[in-house]
């Protein structure tokens, strides 16, 4: 795995490389942004590190000049302003995440790790029944396309029956799913989950096989 | 802490000289009215004075002069008798010369003799005031009668075949003449009254209407203060306008200092992020004293800074008159930044996307952004925000799924922090900024209970644009 970084400040820079090199990455370091953009748009990285406020030519532009370019490997912005429409300007101009300095270099090794790996596939994809349909990467549920209103825990149970369509999966199975190792496992808590998403998504969305379980599946 | 109270401290002393210079200077419009009084009161009396002279002069010549016509009638038809003495050829036609006490006299007096006179005179005499020999006609009053005051004209006349200078007097009761000056006056005197009475309130309208700049002066400050201008941008008149430029030149240039200021505190806490990074990796991986110390600091200093700069940011706001930012725009950027940092929640939002709220792009990034992160720290796992149009608002509803706020604590968690002076970080921080934001835009936030999700359901309200 190859990781350009492109930071400025003369000690963070070599931490950052010595850090990643120890990770097992093999690491380039560019000190300005005139550097950096020239890297990037001729050398095949597999994720970039890139700062924002650089001297001569600042983070933002040469993102957004390798984003042209059709240079489309991950960018993961560092970024000292950490308001909100800072993260978001980093983000809209293309980049793929960001940390706020200051930050642990444990953090930076996770997310860059996360990155390559979303980047890397993991499409995104739709499980559909009927006219509801939900979207693994985004978590996002909609009745008829309109979104739909879920608790995490309606959706991991709406998700795991989508994932199992057609089949009955017992209470036992949903808890065991649903639930951490330490929860007090009490069945009716499914039974108040079923009932309110039938409510959301409509009464007949989600069987109940008297003695075995539920089941989800297409309207006949 | 210190600081936080400071702030009340001056408003309160700024207050306190206002109020003494209101009552040391008092009222601009009092002052131009009285002025205005004072000198309506002295024109119109001066010239009432004048003016009642004049009418009454008139009215007097004009009575003296029938009273000369019929001295003039009465000098024609007399002449010297045979016994040496005056006598009238004919009777004066006027029956009053002939009632006792009638008002109207005549008398001829010289000689040394006793005065040949009306009948109306009866036993009394007309006494010559002051003896004088010349010829010419002498007009004036005479009060020698108790009860009459007289009017009395006088000409010493010889006639032909007499050696003796003859003095006629005609004399007439000033009853009727006073009559009519005072009618005159009657109305002379509260016409002028009036006349000073509508001036006096023309002034007033004046003043009003030539202080009005001023009260749109005030009310345009008010405006400004309120948010709505950054700027005093009413047109004003000419004389006020001067000071109105000066006003906005001291508010540009206070806006500036108080940006650089701004500008030079935010850069400060972000020049010591980098090194602070540096030192906390340094430290990582040690477990000396050295490093425990210089990691246990380091994330002191790095709270500081952090409520240093969004301290920075939230006095730094202004609510620009002009701004405006797309709601579902934000959103969406917001929920993408806010996922890569919590990727275990599900993020989703509904809503009009033309929505468009009268708030900076910026602040707008902040209040969602504080309340989408404080949902996905504190809730359950699943947020959702809608977008919604109430009346003249903008609603965004943010929902989760934890374990929300009990009715009895909401207060207390948007109050805590009043003005930033919490120096904790937490969800009372967060939310006291939001809603200094979103008051400093007219804007409300209102926590409530989620009904879909049962967590807890920011309501925050925005102007539409």
């Amino acid at each position: 795995m190859r990781i350009l970084i492109v930071e400025d400040e003369p000690t963070l820079g070599p931490q950052l490389k010595a850090t990643l090199e120890g990770a097992g990455y093999a690491v380039d370091l560019a000190t300005d942004g005139e550097d950096g953009h020239f890297l990037g748009s001729t050398e095949n990285y597999d994720a970039a590190i890139l700062d924002l406020g650089l001297p001569e030519v600042d983070g933002l532009t040469v993102l957004d000049r390798w984003r042209k370019e059709k240079r489309n490997f991950p960018v993961l912005v560092l970024t000292a302003r950490d308001s909100w429409s800072d993260k978001v300007a980093g983000l809209d101009a293309g980049a793929d995440d960001y940390l706020a300095k200051p930050f642990q270099t444990e953090e930076l090794i996770a997310r860059l790790r996360a990155l390559i790996r979303r980047a890397a596939g993991n499409a995104s994809s739709e499980l559909i029944a009927g006219n509801v349909r939900l979207d693994t990467r985004s978590g996002r549920v909609t009745l008829d396309g309109a979104p739909v209103k879920l608790t995490a825990q309606e959706y991991k149970l709406l998700s795991y029956l989508l994932h199992h369509k057609g089949k009955v999966v017992s209470r036992t199975e949903l808890i065991e799913h649903i639930y951490d190792q330490d929860f007090d496992r009490d069945s009716n808590t499914i039974e108040v989950f079923v009932t309110r998403i039938r409510k959301k998504l409509g009464a007949d969305i989600i069987t109940t096989i008297r003695g075995l379980g539920y089941q989800l599946d297409d309207p006949q | 802490m210190a600081e936080a109270d400071a702030a009340p401290a001056i408003a309160t002393e700024a207050a306190k000289p206002a109020a003494l210079t209101r009552r040391i200077t008092g009222s601009l419009a009092r002052r131009m009215i009285a002025i205005a009084t004072i000198w309506i009161s002295v024109l119109l009396i001066g010239g009432g004075f004048a003016l009642d002279r004049v009418l009454t002069g008139a009215i007097t010549r004009n009575f003296d002069s029938s009273l000369e016509y019929v001295l003039i009638a009465m000098i024609r038809s007399s002449e010297i008798g045979p016994d040496g003495e005056v006598r009238l050829i004919e009777p004066l036609g006027d029956q009053r010369f002939l009632e006792p006490y009638s008002g109207l006299y005549w008398q001829i007096s010289g000689g040394g003799q006793e005065p040949y006179r009306s009948r109306s005179l009866w036993e009394r005499t007309l006494k010559p005031p002051q003896p004088h020999i010349d010829n010419a006609l002498h007009t004036y009053n005479s009060n020698q009668f108790p009860d009459e005051q007289l009017r009395v004209l006088e000409r010493n006349v010889i006639l032909p075949g007499s050696k003796v200078s003859w003095r006629f007097q005609i004399a007439q009761s000033r009853d009727a003449l006073d009559l009519q000056i005072r009618a005159v006056r009657a109305t002379l005197i509260p016409s002028l009254g009036l006349l000073g009475l509508g001036l006096i309130v023309l002034a007033a309208l004046q003043t009003f209407y030539g202080l009005l700049p001023l009260r749109q002066i005030r009310r345009a400050i008010a405006a400004m203060r309120g948010g709505e201008n950054r700027r005093i941008v009413a047109p004003l008149p000419l004389e006020v306008q001067p000071m109105v430029d000066e006003l906005n030149a001291l508010l540009a240039h206070n806006e500036k200092q108080a940006e650089e200021a701004r500008l030079h505190a935010g850069n400060l806490a972000h020049a010591l992020k980098t090194p602070l990074t540096v030192l906390v990796n340094s430290a990582t991986g040690s477990d000396s004293e050295l490093a425990q110390t210089v990691r246990r600091e380091a994330a002191t200093m790095q709270r500081q800074v952090d409520h240093h700069l969004a301290r920075a940011r939230a006095v730094g706001r202004r609510g620009a008159a002009q701004a405006r930012a797309n709601v579902r725009d934000s959103v969406d950027s917001v929920s993408r930044a806010v996922g890569l940092l919590y990727p275990n929640v599900r993020l989703d939002a509904e809503g009009d996307k033309t929505l468009v709220v009268r708030v900076e792009r910026q602040d707008l990034d902040e209040l969602i952004g504080n309340l989408l992160e404080n949902a996905a720290k504190y809730g359950g796992g699943s947020v959702f925000v809608t977008i919604q149009r109430a009346g003249s608002m903008v609603e965004i509803l943010v929902e989760d799924d934890g374990a929300g706020i009990s009715p009895a604590d909401r207060q207390r968690v948007i109050d805590r922090g009043v003005r930033l002076d919490s120096g904790k970080p937490g969800t009372g921080l967060g939310l006291a900024i939001v809603r200094d934001v979103a008051e400093i835009y007219g804007g409300s936030i209102a926590l409530e209970e989620s009904e879909d999700l049962g967590g807890l359901l920011v309501r925050l309200r925005l102007p539409a644009g």
